[in-house]
């Protein structure tokens, strides 16, 4: 049927161009397209797909980063959300929506990110951010009985919603979404004293503010609260009634500002985050920097005021380097910065693992010889290992798992190291030389602090507090900075440690040699997991092991074979250091630090990124190379990276993987389920799990569809709430741990 | 029914067009054309309007209201849109 004007009727249509126009923000963006125009009537025909191509590609522009208040209104409104909903998510005030959108109140870059990340996902037609942000708005209450939907297939049990295609014959997992793992509370935004008071505090103000009150007796009060905020939870009453009410109590000339926060408190207190790692490890940093000597400490309501001041000076990097970076990759650096904070490990695992980890040599490479290894130990442990353990860092993480409660005896961060020894089987020197490399003075902090200020005076994102988090306050008196600090200790403090006297030894190879020896130490521990998991009678799962790390019978790191799927584990034991995320250099840092661990091309199959070496693997198995240790050539297969430290897994950085894969032609084969980045604790469940005989493969296969990019912690918490089992073998070292401990601090014959 | 058939087939078949005059007219209707999609796939009602034209109400992708105008032919036209009782 020849086409006709919709005006006019007139059948004379010539195709033209046209160009689509949208102002915002002074901007204006415009597309060519292709329009038909009637000769008659003169009027131009736009094809509805081609204007919806142009918005989109205007909310693709806009997620670069260019946003201002009409782009924001722009984007929340390509996200389909109402401005009072999106108040709602963001846990802010619909008023401050409003004075968003129209220029009254600075944009926040982490609402931004948000809108764009909505935005984008709308487009997809994914949910996966809102889903979030719907779940932690919706405030309710954990239910105390989680039924999942399981179905019972032969001798095992698949949870089922529908079939999904990118792996035939597995079932997609009904998770039930009301149980929240804690660490999703990342995504909430904290308050600053714009939002609570309607001014910001100026770098001046809160500096100025700091130098009113002693050092000392400001660094324990922050180290205090700490301490409750780690163990008790950022969002629980007792830190709600410890930074948020005292600022009603506060009073000043300032008569209109209070006034409105005291407003702020009594309309959305239960919504008001003010403590947390990042903003009281910062302003432990401003005081050891600028605090005055006198004999007063702050009072709660004045920590509040500075977590108030300090949380608007937070989540900044020293180089924005925007122009490089796509939107996905920044928000992805951004996710992984956020992410070194406020994590809350299980202190039992952490201590056994950590013990285990360092208190033998690795099993293969230069250090497995014993006379290197006792070499490179005497020099980083001159007590032993085991006195350095049992009498410093072990025992403190310990007490530091038990600290800020109200109920302990030790609830406060403070030894007295006199008192602390007392007449135990310990000496004062022996503790203080098994915390030699952890404890420091303020002049030295003081100096590290100094050496990284922004323009305005303000430390930006310090971390000499993350390297010796025990500050001498008074002579051989020791305030810890937070128990974060303490359990980050078990993680890198021991490896640093290894580290310096590796360096000590052989200044030119000794850093390589350590680190290539702690990626097998980290390797032995992965598979001694894995044995523990095996070793069950009940267990369905088939764990296949090299003889040793890197052996030629290798076919992974760890390989679990179950219900005809095999999951392919790549250990890696690499760190990320302070500098690339918690120090927030720039974006690109931490992109290029990631882009490096999973995809560098070092031009063979043994070396490289994390994806390179897995998919290698996985071609193997397509070529029929394991067929004779009964892997077949067309099993479906997991990839799953396992990693001593956090790599940021969140959505977009899951995202920014996958887009990585597709243009580097990794992980593409047929029949691959979906990447899983596990860290290492998120392994030691999942080797739990192959020890209770429960679902391993189907597991990770359910990371489809709306759980398709969710974090891996987050998944077995849910399926498994309030606290997964452990491998059996942790709750037995523990204890053995805790006896040798008391025994070395029982009293002195 | 018939007509609100129609429409809603043939966009989802892409064939929807605006005039200029509508396309230009949507900042000011605060709406996007995602939202006028919105609409022609799943309108609570359809009335004819005056010119052989029709009348098509319903919600945008946020819930507000939104009428467009639209012609039939071999594909919809989107000729003009408003809010609430306008115009």
């Amino acid at each position: 049927m020849k086409r006709r004007c919709g005006k006019c009727g007139n059948p004379g249509l010539a195709a033209v161009k046209h160009t689509i126009k949208r102002e915002l923000d002074g901007r204006t963006f415009s597309g060519d397209v292709t329009a038909t125009r009637c000769e008659a009537c003169g009027e131009t025909l736009v094809p509805g797909p081609a204007a919806l191509a142009f918005e989109r590609a205007v909310v693709a522009d806009l997620a670069r980063g260019d946003v201002g208040p009409q782009s924001f209104r722009f984007l929340r409104r390509a996200a389909g959300l109402q401005a009072a909903r999106l108040a709602e998510l963001l846990d802010v005030t619909p008023g401050t929506v409003s004075r968003w959108e129209n220029g009254k109140k600075p944009l926040e870059r982490r609402a931004v990110a948000l809108v764009v990340a909505l935005a984008l996902e709308a487009q997809e037609k994914r949910t996966t951010t809102r889903e979030l942000l719907e779940r932690l708005a919706s405030k309710r209450k954990p239910s105390k009985r989680v039924v999942l939907g399981l179905r019972e297939e032969g001798t095992s049990y698949r949870a089922t919603l529908e079939r999904t295609g990118k792996t035939s014959g597995h079932a997609e997992r009904s998770m039930r979404t009301d149980v929240k793992h804690p660490s999703a509370t990342y995504a909430r935004p904290y308050e600053t004293a714009e939002s609570i008071f309607g001014k910001e505090m100026s770098a001046a103000e809160l500096i100025d503010r700091v130098r009113g009150f002693s050092w000392n007796g400001a660094y324990y009060r922050l180290a205090c609260l700490a301490a409750v905020v780690a163990n008790e939870g950022v969002l629980s009453d007792r830190v709600r009634r410890l930074t948020v009410d005292p600022i009603v109590t506060l009073t000043g000339p300032a008569g209109d500002l209070l006034a409105r926060g005291r407003d702020s408190i009594r309309s959305r207190r239960n919504e008001i985050i003010l403590a947390h790692e990042e903003s009281i490890s910062f302003l432990q940093h401003l005081v050891l920097l600028e605090g005055g000597d006198s004999d007063e400490a702050p009072g709660d309501s004045e920590i509040s005021l500075w977590l108030a001041g300090a949380n608007g000076h937070l989540a900044r990097w020293f180089r924005e380097d925007s122009e490089s970076l796509s939107d996905e990759e920044r928000l992805a650096a951004e996710l992984v910065r956020i992410s070194r904070f406020s994590s809350k490990p299980d202190v039992l695992r952490a201590v056994v693992r950590t013990r285990r980890i360092f208190g033998r040599k690795p099993s293969t490479g230069s250090l497995a010889d014993e006379e290197r290894w006792n070499a490179l130990s005497s020099v980083a442990f001159p007590g032993g290992f085991d006195a350095f353990f049992e009498t410093g860092l072990g025992l403190l993480a310990m007490l530091a798992n038990r600290w800020g409660h109200g109920d302990a005896k030790q609830a406060n961060p403070l030894v007295n190291v006199g008192q602390f020894v007392g007449q135990s089987g310990v000496s004062v020197s022996e503790f203080n030389s098994a915390v030699a490399g952890f404890k420091s003075q303020r002049d030295d902090l003081r100096a590290a602090i100094a050496r990284r200020l922004r323009a305005d005076g303000l430390p930006h994102s310090p971390s000499a507090l993350f390297h010796t988090p025990l500050v001498e306050i008074e002579p051989d008196i020791l305030v810890a900075a937070s128990p974060w600090a303490i359990t980050g200790l078990l993680r890198t403090g021991v490896w640093a440690r290894y580290l310096a006297a590796a360096k000590k030894i052989d200044p030119r190879k000794g850093a390589d040699e350590w680190l290539s020896a702690f990626g097998y130490m980290f390797e032995d521990w992965c598979r001694d997991l894995a044995r523990e998991a095996a070793v069950a009678s009940s267990h369905r799962a088939k764990v296949i092991l090299p003889s040793k790390p890197g052996a030629s019978d290798e076919i992974e790191d760890i390989v679990v074979v179950e219900d005809g799927v095999a999951v392919f584990c790549s250990v890696k034991g690499r760190l990320m250091e302070a500098k690339v995320a918690r120090e927030a250099v720039s974006p690109a840092t931490v992109v290029e630090w990631m882009d490096k661990f999973f995809f560098e091309d070092k031009g063979d199959e043994f070396r490289g990124g994390a994806l390179r070496q897995l998919s290698s693997r996985i071609d193997k198995l397509r070529r029929g190379d394991f067929e004779d240790r009964g892997l077949t050539r067309d099993m479906p297969v997991v990839p799953v990276v396992v990693t001593y430290d956090s790599v940021g897994e969140s959505d977009i950085a899951y995202r920014h993987l996958e887009s990585g894969c597709k243009k580097y032609g990794l992980l593409q084969q047929r029949n691959v389920g979906p990447l899983a980045l596990a860290r290492i604790e998120d392994f030691e469940q999942l080797m739990s799990r192959v020890r209770r005989g429960k679902d391993v493969s189907n597991f990770l296969l359910s990371r489809q569809g709306v759980n398709q990019y969710r974090r891996l912690d987050q998944l077995l918490y849910e399926a498994e709430p309030p606290s997964p089992p452990r491998l059996p073998f942790f709750e037995v070292d523990f204890r053995a741990l805790a006896d040798r401990i008391i025994s070395r601090y029982k009293l002195r014959s | 029914m018939r007509a609100r058939r129609r429409i809603r087939d043939l966009a989802r078949a892409g064939r929807w067009e605006f005039t200029s005059h509508a396309l230009d007219s949507l900042a000011d209707r605060d709406a996007m054309v995602e939202d006028v999609y919105a609409v022609l796939t799943s309108a609570q009602a359809c009335h004819s309007a005056p010119g052989g034209r029709w009348r098509l109400t319903g919600d945008d992708r946020l819930g507000d209201p939104l009428t467009l105008i639209i012609e039939l032919r071999a594909q919809v036209i989107v000729v003009t849109l408003f809010r609430g009782d306008e115009p």
